[in-house]
């Protein structure tokens, strides 16, 4: 009987969507099935959401969502649009929080049935060494969608 | 000769206070007729009840009596008998001495007909602020004034010969909604005033013969104390010609502009349609950094 329990856990905790291991530097804070939310010590964060792709969703069509509801509907300014591999996109942006400037950089990941978009939220003087810790993410993420 | 004066004040206290016959008014339809025939009368007031068209407000301007005369370096007595001589006839009559029997005649020389006209409008505009401001442009372009403004309603006089053409330029402001026109025939009030002054002139000419030829001080009281009351009833009714002279010179339009819905014409920035998938609008830094 305990070798089944052990066994349904095991199951159970590899079921979600969500499961990377944190880059270097950040500490997970919240995980679900299509959610999970890492944190750094200098405040900086990073959030995979999951969610199920529809049929002709590729990366394009997600990717030109995203960008208009950020820059055109919630006022964030694109400072850069780059596509990340096959199947995906980069958006990185400015964005007021707290009357202040942060860097908020946006990534799309579309396979064929998964659809994954990472985000990254930091300070300015933190944003290049956390854009790489990010870029890594979403090479591990992009290796699980082939 | 205490006597001859007394009765002379008598005599011309009841000349004075007697207004003259009812009967010869053109208050009335009957006696409006009889005067409508009279040779002098102009036939073109006869149809100037209601003129919409700028033909007619011609018509009008012409059977406006000229507004009260400018005070000019006359001697008071001909000034009084300028202002009714105006009002009569639209000329400058030479001062004469009139006889009390001479001011039934100016009865029947009256030419125009003293018409007060008063307009309200109701127009639909798809900016009223902006209506509002054109329409006392086009008020400065008539010649008249503003009588009053409370935000988007404005009263304004306008001189009574454009009266309908300003009318019918408020109609090209939008959608009229409302439109009242009203006119009051104040003829018999105007000549029922003339005759008493003219009377009243007569009999303060009269009381200054009398004045001058009176030898005791009892009598140069008493005729003074008269030729005071006189005077004032002069200046009153002066007063009295002059305010109806400015109501009819100039018609009172009150206009009101009003916000018209319906087809207003959208002229912000382009409205963008949000994106229907709504999980999308949760991707924010405001949440990412929240939860």
């Amino acid at each position: 009987m305990k070798k089944y329990i052990f066994i349904i856990a095991i199951l159970a905790a590899s079921c979600g969507h969500v499961n990377f291991e944190p880059p270097k530097g950040f500490v997970e804070t919240k995980k679900t099935d299509s959610t999970l939310r890492l944190v750094a010590a200098d405040a900086s964060a990073i959030r995979v959401t999951y969610r199920e792709n529809k049929k002709n969703g590729n990366a394009d069509f997600w990717a030109t969502l995203m960008q208009r509801e950020l820059t055109e509907f919630k006022g964030y300014k694109l400072e850069k649009k780059t596509k990340f591999k096959k199947s995906g996109y980069v958006l990185e942006m400015r964005a007021p929080y707290k009357h202040k400037n942060f860097h908020y950089t946006v990534g799309i990941l579309a396979g064929e049935d998964d659809l994954y978009i990472v985000e990254l939220g930091c300070e300015n003087n933190v944003y290049a060494a956390h854009l790489k810790s990010f870029m890594s993410l979403m090479g591990k993420i992009n290796g699980d969608l082939d | 000769m205490r006597e001859v004066l007394i009765l002379s004040l008598f005599a011309l206290a009841v000349t004075a206070c007697s207004r003259p016959e009812r009967s010869t008014y053109p208050g009335s339809s009957r006696s409006y007729r009889s005067y409508h025939r009279h040779s002098t009368y102009g036939g073109a007031t006869a149809t100037a009840d209601y003129a919409p068209t700028t033909k007619k407000a011609e018509a009008v301007e012409e059977a406006r009596p000229s507004p009260a005369p400018p005070s000019s370096g006359t001697s008071e007595q001909e000034e009084d008998r300028n202002l009714t001589a105006n009002k009569d006839t639209g000329a400058k009559r030479p001062a004469e001495p009139e006889k009390p029997g001479e001011a039934k005649s100016d009865r029947t020389t009256l030419q125009k007909r003293m018409i007060i006209y008063h307009g309200d409008v109701s127009v639909g505009v798809f900016d009223p602020e902006k209506a509002a401001k054109r329409c006392i442009t086009l008020m400065g372009k008539f010649n008249g004034y503003m009588k009053s403004r409370d935000n988007n309603y404005l009263v304004v006089r306008i001189p009574a010969a454009k009266f309908f053409d300003f009318i019918q330029e408020l109609e090209g402001f939008g959608k009229m909604t409302h439109r009242r026109v009203t006119s009051e025939d104040i003829t018999a009030q105007f000549v029922d005033l003339t005759m008493r002054m003219n009377n009243l002139v007569a009999a303060r000419d009269r009381l200054k013969a009398i004045l001058a030829k009176s030898t005791k001080v009892k009598d140069t009281l008493a005729v003074e104390k008269e030729l005071t009351r006189v005077t004032g009833d002069i200046e009153r009714i002066k007063g009295m010609l002059r305010y109806y002279s400015n109501l009819v010179s100039f018609a009172t339009v009150s206009v009101r502009f009003y916000m018209r819905h319906g087809q207003h014409k959208y002229s912000g920035p382009a409205i963008k349609i949000q994106t229907p998938i709504e999980w999308i609008r949760y991707f924010d830094i405001v949440t990412l950094f929240r939860n």
